[in-house]
């Protein structure tokens, strides 16, 4: 014991001279080792922090979501809805069913603009509220700051505030208790909850107890089963009973709901399902469901990014580590000499592999923690490193531990086995000119296939890089099929009086000169549009066809500069327009399987009851992921939630404050909340734009520490041939001849990487292209572009060090012996 | 050819300064064979880096073939230099990844000379020197004498005027020595000038004249055979 440890001591004392000695070669696998660890800590907070949510929830293996499917004219549509019956259904029906309980939005929209509350004559701008039944925290155990999880959803008006809206409402005071005016209501503040100690797909800020809710509305959706209103949980009593669930939700179908189809008459039908709330963040498959759901993809992709990285950095250390062997060669053979015997030899240079790895470890935790609010920023999500080691997540900060001594082993390994390989008699015998290269293992090639394999995946990031950012500038300009630049959006509230006065409200905004047009419209492109089920044909025995919907007024079309293909659109001259009238796009033409729709009956449950008057071209109104879909406009006067103002006028801010003007004259209990309509388009985008700026750094270090490894390698090769430098320059090498000479053997390498990059990148961008239904297609320049620039990057590196080497006197190198 | 005006090296070193030529002047003539003796550290080298163009002194006149070329360019003296002069050296220095052949075949790259008439070339030149047999083999499959043979056909191979040779026989036994001297002392039968460093008596007396040289000056110039 004794002895192992003064040969540790001897080793560590040895591995710490070698470093500082060498201070260039350790400064280089260091910070290359740094880097990689950086980037894969940041991507291995994001993956602890992707793989945790709704983990903390009390008994979270027996939580489950309920889920619902529509299905007409045999096409399924999934959603992540169910009906407003369900929850009670569960309570009642399912003894399994231990707590159940329904959450929704009063209105489905991913427009997040706040809503105004009104506290103590106070005016302030709150987010949208959620609705949620009484038994919610007795499904979801938030930690509550006041009030009691019981009892706070179970009286009418009764309000759950997050600690934020509480903060922002009542500062330092105690919320508990008090009113809060929003829609000319008055609610009481019941409770405060922490939910930023909670990490859940569940989005919501503050909610209102269900009673709140006028009773004909919640007899309406108490009688429609086809109306999916919100989403449903339940918890089991114990965590084997999930598995027979799913035929018992088959009994309740077909005893309960069947019957009730058959009722109404339709041809449709509902399917149940459930899942565990656990997998809920990585099921993108299920309409309206929770903004913070992800596709399982991004995570892969990322975590081959991060081991690429690790796998990079040691690379580089095992080639600079195989380089210098000959410089160390020495040193074994008298180690070996004295009676130093193979495995003691491997443990030394594994030794030294650990202690680098865990000084680059310590810078790494240094950069990181100063690097991760910007990555935070970038990503939009708050990582942080206690994380690593906070109460229930110690076993991954004990994971990325062992992964750091991983790295030096794998680091260490290949040197270690060469280097402790070296025979002592061949080592000792030649002065200083030993190659060991050209016996073992055969070092400089496998060098050769470390650097090919860097840059491959370095030109691999290059190119997709590249391609996602074409991609991306595609979609930005792509042509929408409307017209969306200067066109702001003023948020209508439910409860504002210029709802009664919406006419006024136009008539005074287009009495500015900088107004050009005005829409007061419940639909916009970008934002979420309903869903209906629409009645063709004969009223006896109609065909049922669901669509998207879009409730527009008279100047919609105008403003978006929509083209009308058959018949027209709503006109005022027409005002049976209102409840007789519909038009539809093109693919909804399509759909119902008319070349020409106009004059086709149809009805639908919004009280309109009609034919089709005209048709438009398509026009994109979702996301470039999806195609155009069947889209039906109908014309109401009511309901309006935006108002669509087009401006003339280049100057916009003063045109935005004329704006408010006309708007704050007619209304001062609210906040004047507004947006353009091209930028909230962009923001359809935000996913595929943060991951082009991640992947656009990640490339940037993957580039880095391929040239860092490069850099030390080329200083190595080079060192080693000064003399041969030094004798072509005598017999009259030319300095452009002598640089030629040194980058050819790594212009090759890259150029291989370059060649062997093309398919592996091909294959991973084609994927990722299909996510969109407009793809600008793979081009061939960024092939060659993403190698031109890698290729750039290693000359220059390279070319730093032949430089120096051409400029030093070739009288010095001739007699390097 | 070759005419040195008060050429004087200084060499720096942190705070240290040493002067390795202190003014030496000297004039050698097309044809010669100069021998350059002296103890160690006496300047010798650097004479020599100086003569050959690889070096620039820090005074002083330097006139090759009649040009001023004290203070010329890397460019410039690297033109002169493959055009003109032939390097010898102790240690040989060939390049040990390049075959025999083709490190002979280098200087004539740098010249620029067509594949053809370089191959040719170089096959006369080996055949010469008879080593023609190994032309195939790696310098460190060679013998020392061997590799000084290839040494000189490396520097004859352009044709140069001008031989420097830098301790030829230093690293060689006396056979082989001889051997080497021959060869330059045939060279110089035939029309070029050498300019040989070296530390020995029995190969300076294959030159005609002997430059003294002590502590980075001439002590002593003394011709030993007529020039022909």
């Amino acid at each position: 014991m004794n002895k192992m440890l003064i040969l540790f001591s001897n080793y560590a004392l040895l591995s710490f001279r070698t470093l500082s000695r060498q201070r260039k070669h350790a400064a280089i696998n260091i910070i290359g080792l740094s880097a990689g660890l950086i980037v894969f800590m940041l991507i291995y907070l994001f993956l602890i922090h992707e793989n945790n949510y709704d983990t903390s929830w009390r008994d979270h293996q027996r939580l489950y979501r309920l889920h619902g499917s529509l299905i007409f004219n045999g096409r399924e549509d999934r959603f992540a809805l169910s009906s407003f019956n369900m929850a009670q259904a569960m309570k009642t029906d399912f003894p399994e069913v231990e707590a159940a309980t329904l959450i929704f939005r009063n209105s489905f929209s991913n427009d997040q603009r706040g809503i105004t509350a009104w506290v103590n004559d106070q005016m302030y701008e709150i987010p949208p509220v959620t609705v949620a039944d009484a038994d919610f925290f007795k499904v979801f155990d938030y930690p509550f700051l006041s009030g009691d999880p019981l009892t706070a959803l179970a009286e009418p008006n009764s309000i759950v505030l997050s600690k934020k809206t509480a903060n922002l409402l009542f500062g330092e005071d105690d919320a508990f208790g008090k009113l809060i005016n929003i829609n000319a209501k008055t609610y009481k503040v019941t409770a405060v909850i922490d939910k930023e100690k909670v990490q859940s797909h569940l989005v919501f800020d503050d909610l209102i107890s269900i009673s709140t809710l006028p009773k004909t509305q919640i007899e309406q959706m108490r009688a429609d089963w086809f109306w999916l209103v919100g989403y449903t949980y339940l918890r089991f009593k114990d965590d084997q009973q999930a598995k027979l669930f799913p035929e018992k939700l088959e009994l309740l179908r077909k005893n309960t709901i069947e019957p009730w189809i058959k009722e109404v008459s339709v041809d449709g039908d509902i399917q149940l399902a459930i899942e565990p709330v656990t997998e809920i963040h990585f099921n993108t498959s299920l309409q309206y469901d929770s903004p913070s759901n992800t596709n399982r993809n991004y995570s892969y992709i990322f975590t081959f990014i991060a081991i690429f990285l690790l796998l990079i950095a040691s690379i580089n250390y095992m080639n600079l580590a195989t380089a210098r062997s000959i410089k160390r060669a020495r040193e074994i053979g008298i180690r070996k000499a004295a009676g130093a015997h193979r495995g003691q030899l491997i443990f030394q240079f594994l030794g030294e592999s650990i202690i680098t790895s865990f000084l680059a470890f310590l810078f790494a935790l240094f950069f990181t923690e100063l690097i991760l609010p910007a990555f935070n920023t970038l990503i939009g999500i708050n990582l942080t490193l206690s994380q690593l080691y906070k109460s229930g997540f110690v076993h991954y900060g004990l994971l990325l531990v062992a992964v750091v001594v991983g790295v030096g082993l794998l680091s260490g390994s290949f040197p270690a086995l060469v280097l402790s390989g070296y025979s002592p008699v061949a080592v000792l015998r030649s002065a200083g000119g030993f190659s060991g290269d050209k016996k073992l293992f055969s070092a400089p090639n496998l060098r050769k296939v470390l650097v090919v394999f860097q840059f491959i995946i370095s030109i691999g990031m290059i190119i997709s890089t590249l391609i996602i950012a074409d991609q991306l500038r595609y979609i930005r300009h792509f042509d929408n099929g409307f017209r969306t630049e200067q066109t702001m959006v003023i948020h209508f509230p439910t409860d504002t009086i210029l709802r009664r006065n919406s006419e006024v409200v136009r008539q005074n905004l287009l009495a500015l000169p900088e107004v050009e047009k005005v829409s007061l419209t419940a639909s916009l492109p970008g934002y979420q549009s309903g869903r209906l089920m629409f009645f063709l044909g004969d009223t006896a025995n109609p065909e049922v066809r669901t669509m998207n919907i879009y409730v527009v007024d008279h100047e919609f079309f105008d403003l978006l500069g929509l083209k009308t293909l058959e018949g027209r659109v709503f006109s005022k001259d027409s005002p049976d327009d209102v409840n007789a009238a519909f038009v539809v796009n093109r693919a909804a033409a399509k759909f119902l399987g008319y070349e020409n729709p106009v004059g086709v009956k149809m009805n639908c449950g919004l009280g309109v009851d009609g034919k089709i008057i005209g048709m438009v071209e398509d026009f994109h109104y979702t996301s470039l992921h999806n195609p155009v879909e069947p889209l039906v406009f109908i014309l109401t006067r009511e309901n309006m939630r935006y108002v669509a103002v087009r401006i003339s006028s280049p100057n916009l801010q003063p045109s935005i404050e004329k704006i408010a003007d006309v708007w704050q004259h007619f209304d001062q209990k609210h906040i004047f909340n507004y947006h353009f309509l091209d930028n909230h388009l962009q923001m359809q985008y935000d996913h595929e734009t943060k991951m082009m700026a991640l992947f656009g750094w990640f490339s940037l270090i993957v580039v880095l520490i391929s040239c860092l490894g490069l850099y030390g390698l080329s200083a190595f090769t080079i060192e080693q041939r000064t003399k041969e430098i030094g004798i072509r320059k005598v017999l009259g090498s030319s300095a452009r001849q002598t640089i030629l000479l040194l980058i050819k053997d790594f212009v090759k390498l890259v150029f291989l990487a370059g060649l062997l990059s093309v398919p592996t990148s091909y294959f991973f961008m084609d994927e990722w292209m299909n996510n969109f239904a407009y793809r600008v297609g793979i081009r061939p320049v960024w092939f060659i572009a993403g190698f031109m620039i890698a290729m750039l990057i290693a000359v220059a590196t390279v070319m730093a060090q032949a430089f120096k080497a051409v400029r030093s006197n070739p009288v010095n190198a001739i007699k390097y012996e | 050819m070759i005419k040195a005006e008060k050429l004087t090296k200084i060499f720096r070193a942190d705070e240290v300064e040493t002067t390795a030529l202190n003014e030496v002047s000297f004039e050698i003539k097309k044809g010669e064979f100069v021998a350059i003796m002296g103890p160690s550290g006496c300047g010798k080298s650097t004479l020599l880096n100086i003569l050959g163009l690889l070096d620039n002194p820090t005074s002083g006149k330097y006139f090759f073939l009649d040009r001023e070329v004290s203070g010329s360019t890397e460019r410039q003296r690297a033109n002169l230099r493959k055009e003109n002069i032939g390097f010898v050296f102790q240690n040989f220095n060939l390049i040990d990844e390049l075959t025999v052949s083709e490190n002979v075949e280098l200087p004539l790259i740098y010249l620029g000379m067509p594949t053809r008439e370089r191959k040719k070339r170089v096959e006369e030149v080996l055949a010469q020197m008879q080593i023609s047999h190994r032309h195939k083999h790696f310098p460190l499959q060679l013998s020392g004498g061997q590799q000084q043979r290839v040494a000189v056909a490396r520097a004859v191979v352009a044709k140069p005027s001008l031989i420097l040779a830098d301790e030829p026989t230093g690293n060689l036994d006396s056979a082989h020595g001889e051997e080497v001297m021959n060869l330059l002392n045939e060279l110089n039968v035939n029309g070029t000038t050498i300019i040989m460093v070296t530390h020995s008596q029995r190969d300076a007396e294959y030159s005609q004249r002997v430059i003294r040289l002590f502590d980075g000056q001439i002590i002593n110039e003394n011709i030993k055979k007529s020039i022909l």
